[in-house]
């Protein structure tokens, strides 16, 4: 009962707090989710902000290079005074409507950087590449456009102002017709349909170069639009157009930056890796010098460090704080146009992510308070229920003591109740009959007193677990036989007849008392609840060491519902005053003596009555 | 049009003004090894040599202002004594500025900062407090270092002033591009913007390869430091260099007349345009002189011919003036009957620097060797090379060659000793210095032994 309290406290307790929780980890859990994208895309926001200064670098870079590349090079000397001069080009190369180079040029007087240089750049030149790149950017621009008026505009005629320069600048013949079949399916397929211009491009690539172009489309590149092209009606000269090339040679990505001018030439700046590099380097932040300033200044948890890795994954550059293992990636974006291939990242201590507003310590805070008070209200209960348990205790010791001390006297008073029989029975006379039959009524009363204390005593031995078998050899039906027969008065005037059906007459080993008990019990019952029935049975049977009494009568019974009930101490089948002498805990009693002779106490189901079958476990001698 | 009248105007007035001047202006000098050349039916080189003399800075107060970064390494590996010396040597530099000089101060590790943004030295006191404050820190972001370097030197570039990034590394660059090869693509672009990176390798763990060619294609100086202790020294004499240009953007332009074919050029990068020589150098230093050797071919030609070789034409910007500049000079050959003739024609000086040229060529490849792991070869070439030196000092009577046979010496000891970094590094240093025809040299090994016992 106490340790069952106790679990059913604990589970009070228990299941709320853990309810609360797991409500409350998943609440910080949520929050702190939402807290860490919040971070992250605000990293990622002032990643996006430095891609910007990156973007703003190319894009100056590009106002640049279009004035460079616009220029006239009337000479191999004026292309050298702009490479040698400008940091940022690394050199030069032109290529013709026909797709031969204009620079560098085998035949002319190169020098060994040219013509290292020609041979780094022959094959792109010559898989057509970047004009590949040029028709595709013409094509998507005049599709944006909508304007297709100017489609006709290249020219048949491709002996230019600048194309004599130098007797091999003449463009190829040959060349310059699968140039113009190329232009003519080009232009074909963006009248016929623009949408599937992709794929008409690739037929007129297949066309110019006889269908060896399967490498090239291996090659990374893009475009980058750039709107500054002008756009005229004369027939002899060609729309402009700039935009990137990307180029992966020697250690990694290089930028070539092309422009088409209206003459159909490409000419193409190969940009000085090294040096936009550094560019960029000084485009981005640097760390902060002093670190001890920094901690001062700013938040000591708030580690952070940036990095710009290249399209190997290696860092070119990294600002804020030196790296470290502690470190985890918040943040990467890909780098804008020409550099797509880039990324840059922000790696952070992890800390920062944890709620600044300490959501989950409040959520812990008030867990903590709602378990310490269920806490208290268990412990308070707990310490109510004891009192009231010792309060209890107290009370039963109580009856205990006073049933004890009842006892001697009743003793005495059946004792001399006996005696005065005896007495009586000498005297003859009417007198003598009247006075019997009241002292029948004495001993019968004393002896239902004797059984009720009885039963308080059993009841507070139980309490304390000091029931304990007393057995002895008898015969179970004698034992009972004795136990009616004192009934018999009583039974006799409230006209119920006694059935008997013995047949466990073997000696066998068990405790009388307890017998006693069980079956006083029950007839007092049957006295007391089936008066208006007419008869009670009471029948025995001995089989195999278990000694069965069942004890039936046809009163009004026990209502199904209560059938369990009735077994509860203190439990009584109405409070009704009509039945209300007894105690209420004769069956409770009865059913702990019986379990405590291995046996039991079942109410059987019957039509009619109470039929109490009793089992005893009792040793045949 | 108006430019070539300029020059035109300025070259008159130059020639007008030309015994003022003369002090004040860089000299010329064309020649070529002999003179004359005995007829033969063969092919054969002659070496021209394009010599320029920069005049004498009479006094630091006039000299061109200078806009200098110095970037130093605080990795790791700097930590300790290293460190210490640099901030000394770094600190005792900028006390050498004048309030004109511009100086940013980077520091970098796995990361840069800016310690000075570019200033103008006035408040010294500030700038060397910064620097007394720099800590260790990680790895080595070389390639960065320099970048911000060449942004603060080129917030206030400008044609009148020297501008220079000091580069002190001890270590292998090991954050960004880290090849020699990107970082000497980032000294050809420096150099167009005329930054020079001077670049002071410290102890044995730089790269040596990266930091001299950063240093010659940019035009500066590069030393290996073995010892942390000489590192003041260094910084003065490169601060006596960068005080001391007087002349800047130096490009050398040599016609070779048709049939006469240009082979190659030693002592600085060169384009060989056709019939056209063109090279550039960063600057010229006060009375250094500094030469290129072009190699041609000749062809055949008769007793008594004189046949022009070649027309220089040189352009500067004179630091002094503050003024562009122009010289031309020319030199011929003529072929006569006999070698008596022909030995007689010797000119010593252009003799002396071709030997000194081929050798360092020859020592080239003996580092070629030394890196293919052929350890025989590299030890014959060295020898073969110190004999070669060995001979024409006596011959010439040249210190200067004696003073290469003593590093060629010094470099074969090494590597007989297994010292082949030490070795490497060495040869690497005076590679470069020869190439730049650097002034303030590498230390032999006697020099060193005799500095320690002093």
């Amino acid at each position: 009962m106490k340790i069952k309290t106790i679990i059913l406290l604990l589970f009070v307790v228990i299941l709320p707090t853990t309810l609360l929780s797991w409500g409350g980890y998943q609440l910080a859990q949520k929050q702190s989710e939402q807290i860490e994208t919040q971070v992250r895309e605000l990293l990622a926001d002032q990643l996006t902000e430095i891609d910007s200064r990156i973007k703003k670098y190319f894009s100056i870079q590009e106002a640049l290079l279009e004035k460079a590349t616009s220029r006239p090079f009337p000479t191999l000397d004026s292309i050298r005074e702009t490479v040698n001069s400008t940091g940022i080009i690394d050199n030069i190369f032109i290529i013709n409507p026909n797709d031969s180079l204009a620079f560098p040029n085998l035949i002319s007087p190169l020098n060994q950087r040219e013509r290292d240089f020609h041979e780094k750049i022959k094959t792109i030149v010559e898989d057509g590449d970047i004009r590949n790149q040029v028709l595709q950017t013409l094509g998507i621009k005049r599709n944006r456009v909508g304007a297709l008026q100017n489609l006709n505009a290249i020219p048949q005629d491709q002996t230019d102002a600048t194309n004599n320069l130098n007797s091999n600048w003449v463009p190829k013949t040959g060349a310059g017709q699968d140039f113009q079949s190329g232009q003519q399916s080009l232009r074909r397929s963006i009248q016929e349909n623009l949408i599937q211009q992709d794929t008409q491009q690739e037929t007129a690539r297949d066309q110019e170069s006889g269908g060896q172009l399967p490498q090239q489309l291996n090659r990374r590149f893009f475009n980058v639009l750039s709107d500054r092209e002008k756009q005229t009606n004369r027939s002899d000269v060609l729309e402009t157009c700039s935009g990137w090339f990307v180029w992966y040679w020697g250690r990694g990505l290089n930028l070539i930056y092309w422009q088409r001018l209206a003459s159909g030439r490409i000419v193409c700046v190969a940009l000085e890796r090294s040096r936009w590099m550094s560019d960029l380097v000084n485009e981005l932040p640097e760390s902060i010098a002093n670190p001890t300033d920094r901690e001062l200044l700013s938040n000591k948890k708030d580690v952070r460090t940036t990095r710009i890795v290249n399209s190997n994954g290696a860092t070119v550059y990294q600002w804020g704080d030196n790296p470290t293992d502690d470190l985890v990636l918040a943040a990467d974006i890909t780098v804008s146009q020409p550099l797509n291939s880039w990324r840059l990242q922000m790696a952070v201590d992890p800390s920062i992510f944890k709620s600044q507003t300490t959501v989950g310590a409040n959520i812990v805070l008030g867990i903590v308070a709602s378990s310490i008070a269920l806490i208290a209200v268990a412990w308070i209960f707990i310490r109510e229920y004891n009192k009231e348990l010792t309060e209890a205790g107290r009370r039963v010791s109580f009856v205990n003591q006073v049933s004890h001390e009842l006892r001697t006297p009743l003793t005495n008073i059946r004792m001399y109740a006996e005696l005065l029989g005896l007495d009586l029975q000498r005297v003859n006379g009417i007198d003598s009959e009247k006075a019997q039959k009241r002292l029948s009524v004495v001993e019968s009363e004393s002896e239902r007193l004797s059984r009720l204390i009885g039963n308080v005593l059993t009841f507070a031995r139980n309490q304390k677990h000091k029931l304990k078998l007393h057995e002895t050899t008898g015969v179970v039906d004698d034992c009972i036989e004795s136990v009616l027969s004192s009934f018999a008065p009583n039974l006799e005037k409230i006209n119920l007849e006694i059935k008997t059906d013995f047949s466990a007459s073997k000696e066998v080993r068990f405790d009388s008392d307890v017998l006693e008990q069980i079956v006083g019990n029950l007839i007092s019952n049957v006295e007391k609840y089936a008066s208006d029935g007419e008869h009670v049975c009471v029948s025995t049977r001995y089989d195999n060491g278990v000694s069965e009494i069942v004890v039936q009568d046809d009163g009004f019974g026990v209502k199904p519902a209560d059938r369990n009930k009735i077994f509860e101490p203190f439990w009584r089948v109405s409070n009704d005053l009509k039945h209300a002498s007894g105690t209420g805990i004769g069956l409770s009693i009865s059913r702990e003596l019986a379990r405590l002779h291995g046996g039991d106490l079942r109410l059987n189901p019957t039509e009619i009555g109470a039929c109490f079958v009793v089992t005893l476990r009792t040793t045949e001698i | 049009m108006p430019r070539t009248i300029q020059i035109f105007a300025l070259v008159l007035t130059l020639l007008v003004s030309s015994t003022i001047v003369a002090a004040e202006q860089v000299k010329l000098d064309v020649g070529t090894d002999y003179g004359k050349r005995v007829v033969s039916d063969k092919k054969q080189t002659v070496w021209v040599r394009v010599g320029l003399t920069g005049f004498k800075m009479e006094s630091e107060k006039k000299r061109a202002a200078v806009n200098v970064a110095i970037v130093l390494d605080r990795s790791g590996s700097m930590q300790g004594d290293k460190i210490k010396k640099a901030k000394e040597a770094a600190i005792s530099a900028v006390d050498r500025l004048a309030s004109q000089d511009i100086v940013s101060v980077i520091t970098y590790d796995s990361n840069v900062q800016v310690l000075v943004p570019a200033t103008k030295a006035t408040d010294k006191a500030a700038i060397k407090e910064k620097i007394a404050s720099i800590t260790i820190g990680g790895n080595t972001a070389l390639f960065a270092g320099v970048s911000k370097g060449a942004a603060e030197v080129r917030k206030f570039l400008d044609e009148e002033k020297v501008n220079r990034i000091i580069l002190l590394s001890d270590g292998l660059a090991n954050v960004g591009p880290s090849s020699p090869g990107e970082l000497g693509a980032l000294g050809v672009s420096l150099m167009k913007d005329q930054i020079a990176v001077s670049t002071l390798g410290l102890g044995l763990g730089y790269n040596e390869d990266l930091m001299m060619k950063l240093a010659l294609k940019s035009g500066g100086n590069h030393v290996f430091i073995e010892n942390a202790s000489e590192l003041a020294d260094i910084f003065n004499k490169e601060f006596d260099d960068v005080m001391s240009v007087v002349a800047q953007n130096v490009r050398i332009k040599i016609q070779v007349p048709e049939g006469i074919r240009p082979v190659r050029v030693l002592g600085n990068d060169a384009d060989i345009n056709g019939q056209n020589v063109e090279t550039k150098l960063a600057q010229i230093y006060s009375e250094q002189d500094r030469f290129i050797l072009l190699e041609l071919e000749l062809p055949a030609g008769e007793v008594g011919q004189k046949m022009d070789i070649s027309n220089v034409t040189v352009s500067y910007r004179n630091m002094k003036l503050q003024a562009d500049d122009v010289l031309t000079g020319k030199t011929a050959i003529e072929f006569c009957k006999t070698e008596k003739e022909y030995q007689a024609s010797m000119n010593r000086v252009v003799l002396e620097d071709v030997v000194a040229m081929v050798a360092n060529e020859q020592s080239k490849m003996a580092t070629v060797y030394l890196d293919n792991g052929d350890l025989k070869g590299c030890i014959e070439c060295l020898n073969s090379n110190g004999k070669w030196l060995q001979e024409n000092s006596v011959k010439l009577k040249s210190k200067k060659l004696k003073l290469y046979y003593t590093f060629n010496n010094d470099q074969l000891n090494q590597i007989l000793d297994n010292k082949t970094n030490l070795a490497r590094k060495g040869m690497r240093a005076v590679q470069l210095q020869n190439d730049n025809q650097q002034r303030y040299q590498q230390k032999t090994e006697r020099d060193k032994s005799s500095g320690r016992k002093r």
